[in-house]
């Protein structure tokens, strides 16, 4: 397999914005488009677009031609949507990795977006049960925010977990977004704005929560041969790994405060990239819910299993500690808006390896892990390096 | 078009026109809770199946379950429902004689909630499809002696 890395890298802003569907991922198209001079459109051979909701909020399939031709591309090697829930984006970038790495394209661009906030907000939150089962979920009401509170209630029932410890990943993460100026919420939040916050599903209250946010992301990855000529400073896809062990919560694996699907696809990714979870400067991690970054900690090895709460509250994944978890302030900080989140996670580590994340940049950063996951029992994690 | 359309709603359709689990509804709709067998594995599932995950196999049999069961997880929805469900929503993971069961709580005061206490089935109507059928899902409700 040829080796394979990011080139080029572009976000929109996240958040409500007065911009459609098309609009949303020109702009991250131009952002990605402009990271990388020596690329136009016409050299873009695949194009692969992660979207969730288009056919619901926008009444719009056929996506991967509408952004082609809105960016002036004309794939000729490759050209897919990928609908992963809220994963399509990282789905996305490991086709095009595939493609690059087997000599079936030298030069793809992976976009991911969506537009979520509608005029009837009603519609857009009842638009959110499309993710999960209808049959046996979404006809109770289900979104994903009692899903991820049922984990929250077991993981504090068995390890001790306290709503402080949930709070303080949302006030870090929100303090990492402060210094984005594409995130969704900017302006910090206090330990005690968190936990006198209106609770959503208990024990996760509104800032445990990411937000329903529009915006796009994009990435162009190359061979490596070819990336060497667009570049001086390719960011390397070093592993990948995902596992899917189930759908409905009825099926997850049984104890929800163990994802033994993120553990798996984590040590995929290591043994690829033939690293430990020590190695790592950096991790962007799917924080959906506060919880979830919480449980991400154990499941990908930066502490014991139940250690995720004290492993937050002790500073562990801030700036200074063991590893910085969320720099750019996670799905709670910047938003999350579905399809583009798993792109936007790629955005980061190129920015952070590349030293170019500004006021937010990790020190020495060399290697870093993204993860994303469509639900507890599915995960995808990525390993990026400078070499 | 100035009125709001909409051409489908978050439950499923439910008549034999449109799935073969319709006799799981069927007993819903009086108070009796059912469930896919397959004989080859000696298995029950929960939801029920059309076909069988571990064999794959279609012929499955429908058995009945208890329709009692045990709160093993739930959560209170009070912000962020989904137009058309109440407020707050009550969901929850019933223990059925070993299986998993997702669901909603209904007729059941929040605060009485606990995990171990007692629910009983408690199906719910939740409106016509479009041909004109009544359809129910399966939510459940507190046992009163948990009180
Ligand atoms: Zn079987």
């Amino acid at each position: 397999m040829r080796r394979v890395a990011l080139v080029g890298a572009g976000l929109s802003r996240f958040g409500v914005r007065a911009a459609g569907f098309r609009e949303l991922l020109a702009e991250a198209g131009q952002a990605c488009f402009a990271s990388v001079p020596h690329v136009t459109p016409k050299d873009i051979e695949g194009l692969v677009v992660g979207a969730v909701l288009p056919e619901r909020a926008a009444f719009q399939s056929h996506i991967a031609p509408l952004a082609a031709e809105t960016l002036g591309i004309q794939p000729r090697k490759l050209s897919a949507r990928t609908e992963h829930m809220c994963a399509s984006g990282s789905v996305g970038i490991r086709y095009a990795y595939a493609f690059i790495a087997a000599g079936l394209a030298d030069i793809v661009m992976v976009l991911g977006v969506e537009k979520l906030n509608l005029p009837n907000m009603g519609e857009a939150v009842l638009n959110m049960g499309a993710g999960v089962d209808r049959d046996w979920e979404a006809c109770f009401g289900l979104t994903a925010p009692p899903a991820f509170a049922l984990a929250a209630q077991l993981h504090m029932a068995e390890y001790g977990t306290t709503e402080e410890q949930l709070a303080q990943v949302a006030v870090k993460n929100h303090t990492h977004s402060s210094k984005n100026p594409h995130a969704h919420f900017q302006n910090g939040v206090t330990l005690d704005a968190v936990v006198c916050s209106r609770m959503i599903a208990s024990p996760l209250r509104l800032f445990m929560c990411s937000p329903i946010t529009d915006g796009a992301a994009a990435v162009i990855l190359a061979s490596e041969e070819r990336a060497r000529d667009m570049t001086d400073k390719p960011v390397f896809i070093r592993g990948t790994g995902q596992a899917v062990h189930g759908f409905s919560v009825s099926s997850l694996d049984p104890d929800y405060a163990s994802w033994p699907a993120m553990k798996q696809a984590a040590g995929d990714a290591y043994a690829m990239a033939g690293i430990r979870a020590s190695a790592l400067d950096f991790a962007e991690v799917h924080d959906c819910f506060a919880i979830a970054e919480i449980i991400a900690y154990e499941e990908l090895g930066f502490c014991s299993k139940g250690e995720g709460g004290p492993f937050a509250a002790e500073g562990r994944s801030d700036y200074g500690g063991d590893v910085v978890v969320n720099p750019r302030g996670g799905l709670m900080g910047c938003g999350h808006p579905l399809g583009a989140t798993g792109v936007a996670q790629g955005v980061e580590a190129f920015w952070q390896l590349r030293g170019e994340a500004g006021e937010r940049q990790v020190p020495e950063a060399h290697i870093g892990l993204t993860h994303n996951n469509s639900g507890m029992g599915e995960h995808v994690v990525m390993i990026y390096g400078r070499e | 078009m100035s009125e709001y359309f909409r051409a489908i709603d978050p439950f499923p359709l439910q008549s034999s026109k449109n799935t073969r689990l319709t006799p799981f509804y069927e007993a819903l709709r009086s108070q009796k809770l059912l469930t896919t067998f397959c004989p080859r594995c000696a298995l029950r599932h929960w939801p029920p199946r059309v076909v069988c995950p571990e064999c794959l196999a279609a012929r499955l049999d429908w058995v009945d379950l208890p329709s009692r069961g045990t709160v093993h997880a739930y959560t209170i929805q009070d912000t962020g429902v989904p137009p058309g469900f109440p407020r707050p929503l009550i969901f929850a993971v019933v223990l059925v004689e070993g299986l998993r069961i997702f669901t909603r709580l209904v007729e059941t005061e929040p605060t009485q909630v606990e995990r171990g206490c007692t629910v009983r089935l408690c199906p719910s109507a939740v409106g016509w499809d479009p041909e004109g059928d009544e359809r129910y899902v399966p939510t459940f409700a507190l046992v009163q002696e948990n009180a």
